[in-house]
C-alpha cells in the first residue's frame, strides 16, 4: 500500500498535475506573517492564542505565534489571523 | 466567510466555559460539523461566533464535553433589522412615507399646454380648469382622456383637435387651431414700363395688355404692358404681370494686372521638436518658426502619470517656409482674362441677362504691368418694371399705341 502511494506520487510529479487537487493533501497559503489560509484540513486539534494545531492528511500542522484568532473555520478550510511565528509539520502519518 | 457576510444573516457570539481540555474537545467536535468564525481567547475563556440557527446544535456536544455555553452577543444585519422593527416610530414612518408617496403621485402636478401659445394657451388652461383638470387635483377623479378631449373641444370652438395625455403627474393638452388660409394678397393695379432704353425682342404677358411690338425702340418709363384692359371708356384696372425682353447695351471697362503675386512652397519642410510646459515651449531640435512659416502639422504627446495627465507635452511640428513670388502673365492670357472679367462684370451689372447678342472690343491697351479693355455688349434682358397707373392714364390707356 505504501509502495503504491509512492508510485502514485511520483506519477503526479511527472505528469505535473496540481498535487493538492490530486493527492488530497493540504494547501497552506500565507500572506506575510499576518494571515494563514489552510485548505483541506482534517479537523482542529487544539486552539489557544499562541498555538493552533490542525490534523491533515500529511500529518499535524502547528501554527505558533501571538494573538492568534481563527477568523473562519469550517470542516475543510481555516483562516488564521495574528502574529504568526512558525508553521511546523509533524509527519507522523 | 468574511466580515462582509455578517451584514446579512444572523450570528451569535458564544462564550465557552469549562476547563481547557474540555473546551478543546468540544471545539474539535463542533468544528467538524459547523462553520465557526472569530475563534479567540479572551480573559474569561474562549469565544466563538456561530450562525444563530446553529446555537441549538451546540447544546449536545457541550453537555457531552462538560462545557457550558453562554450567548454573549448577537451580530449580523438580521438582528439590526429586527431591532428596527421593534421600534414603532420607524415602522410608522416607513408606512407614512409610502402612503404619502402614493397619495402625492396620484395628484396632477403639472398641466402643460402644447400646440398653442399666449392667449389661446391660457384659454385652454382655463377650459381645462373648469373641467377640474388643474394642478392639485387627484388624477383618479378625472374622467377618461377621451371624454376630457370632447369636453375641451366643445369649449374651444377655434380648436380643430384637442389631445389629452397623462404621463405620471403631468398632463399635456395639445390643441391644434383651425388654420384659416389667408387670401392671396391682391397687388394694386399697375402698368409694366421700360426700365431703360431698349429694342423689344419678345414678351410674355400673364396679365394686362401688351402695347409694344417686337423690334420697337422704347424709352425709359414708356408703358410696355398696360394695366388697363377693356374699352377705353369702361377700362378695368388690373396689375399687369409678365416679362418683356429687350436688347440693351452695356459698355464695360476692366483692367487686369499682368503680374501675379503668389505664395510658393518650393523649400522643403522642416521639423521642430519642443517640450511644452504650460504656456512655454522649450525647443529641443530645429529652428524657431519664422514669420513666413506655415505650420503643416503638430503632433502632441501629453505625459501622463497613471490617470493624471501632466501639463507637460512633447510637440513635433512640421513647418513649411513660404516664399512670395511674382509671375508674369503673357499678353494673350491677360487679354483672355480681361475678356472673362468683362463678362463677369456684365452679368453683375445686367438684370437677368438671357443672351449676349454682340460683344465688341472697343479699345485695348496693353501695358507692361496691366491690360485695359473696353467692351460693348448687346444683351437681351427683362426690361419691365412695375409702375402705378396715373389718374391721367385712365383717360387714354395704352401709352404709345
Amino acid at each position: 500500500m505504501r509502495r503504491l502511494r509512492r508510485w502514485f506520487e511520483a506519477g503526479v510529479r511527472v505528469a505535473e498535475l496540481p498535487p493538492d487537487v490530486v493527492l488530497d493533501v493540504p494547501r497552506v497559503t500565507a500572506i506575510g506573517t499576518v494571515h494563514l489560509y489552510l485548505e483541506n484540513h482534517r479537523g482542529l486539534e487544539a486552539f489557544s492564542a499562541t498555538e493552533i494545531r490542525f490534523r491533515t492528511a500529511t500529518g499535524r500542522l502547528a501554527v505558533r505565534g501571538e494573538e492568534l484568532v481563527l477568523r473562519a473555520l469550517d470542516p475543510s478550510e481555516a483562516l488564521v489571523e495574528g502574529r504568526i511565528r512558525s508553521v511546523d509539520w509533524d509527519r507522523s502519518e | 466567510m468574511e466580515r462582509r457576510d455578517r451584514l446579512w444573516g444572523a450570528y451569535a457570539e458564544v462564550r465557552l466555559i469549562g476547563d481547557r481540555s474540555a473546551v478543546g474537545r468540544f471545539l474539535t467536535r463542533v468544528a467538524a460539523d459547523l462553520p465557526l468564525w472569530d475563534v479567540r481567547e479572551s480573559e474569561d475563556g474562549l469565544r466563538i461566533v456561530v450562525r444563530a440557527g446553529d446555537v441549538k446544535k451546540l447544546r449536545r456536544p457541550a453537555r457531552e464535553a462538560g462545557v457550558r455555553v453562554r450567548i454573549v452577543g448577537r451580530r449580523g444585519g438580521a438582528f439590526w433589522i429586527s431591532g428596527l422593527l421593534r421600534r414603532p416610530g420607524i415602522i410608522a414612518g416607513v408606512f407614512l412615507f409610502f402612503a404619502l408617496f402614493a397619495v402625492l403621485s396620484n395628484l396632477i402636478w403639472f398641466v402643460d399646454v402644447a400646440g398653442v401659445t399666449g392667449e389661446e394657451a391660457e384659454a385652454v388652461r382655463a377650459a381645462a380648469a373648469a373641467l377640474g383638470l388643474k394642478p392639485g387635483r387627484p388624477a383618479s377623479h378625472l374622467p377618461e382622456p377621451a371624454a376630457i378631449e370632447r369636453a375641451l373641444k366643445a369649449r374651444l370652438p377655434w380648436a380643430a383637435w384637442v389631445g389629452v395625455e397623462r404621463t405620471g403627474v403631468r398632463v399635456t393638452i395639445t390643441a391644434v387651431p383651425h388654420t384659416v388660409r389667408e387670401k392671396d394678397a391682391v397687388p394694386p393695379p399697375r402698368h409694366l414700363v421700360a426700365d431703360r432704353k431698349a429694342v423689344i425682342v419678345d414678351y410674355v404677358v400673364a396679365r394686362g395688355r401688351p402695347v409694344v411690338r417686337r423690334g420697337e425702340v422704347v424709352e425709359p418709363g414708356q408703358v410696355l404692358v398696360s394695366g388697363l384692359i377693356g374699352p377705353p371708356d369702361r377700362a378695368l384696372a388690373v396689375a399687369a404681370d409678365g416679362k418683356v425682353y429687350g436688347e440693351v447695351w452695356y459698355d464695360v471697362q476692366v483692367t487686369v494686372p499682368r503680374k501675379r503675386a503668389l505664395f510658393t512652397t518650393r523649400e522643403p519642410e522642416r521639423l521642430a521638436v519642443a517640450v511644452a510646459l504650460g504656456g512655454r515651449r522649450l525647443l529641443l531640435y530645429g529652428k524657431p518658426p519664422a514669420s513666413g512659416d506655415v505650420l503643416v502639422d503638430r503632433r502632441r504627446w501629453r505625459l501622463a502619470f497613471g490617470p493624471w495627465s501632466l501639463p507637460v507635452a512633447l510637440e513635433i511640428d512640421r513647418l513649411r517656409p513660404l516664399a512670395r513670388e511674382t509671375i508674369d502673365i503673357s499678353e494673350e492670357a491677360a487679354l483672355r482674362a480681361a475678356l472673362q472679367a468683362a463678362r463677369a462684370e456684365l452679368y453683375r451689372r445686367g438684370r437677368d441677362v438671357q443672351e449676349i447678342r454682340a460683344e465688341t472690343v472697343l479699345q485695348r491697351v496693353i501695358e507692361d504691368d496691366k491690360v485695359y479693355v473696353s467692351v460693348h455688349y448687346g444683351v437681351v434682358e427683362d426690361i419691365a418694371r412695375p409702375a402705378p397707373i396715373d389718374a391721367a392714364d385712365g383717360a387714354r390707356p395704352g401709352g404709345t399705341e
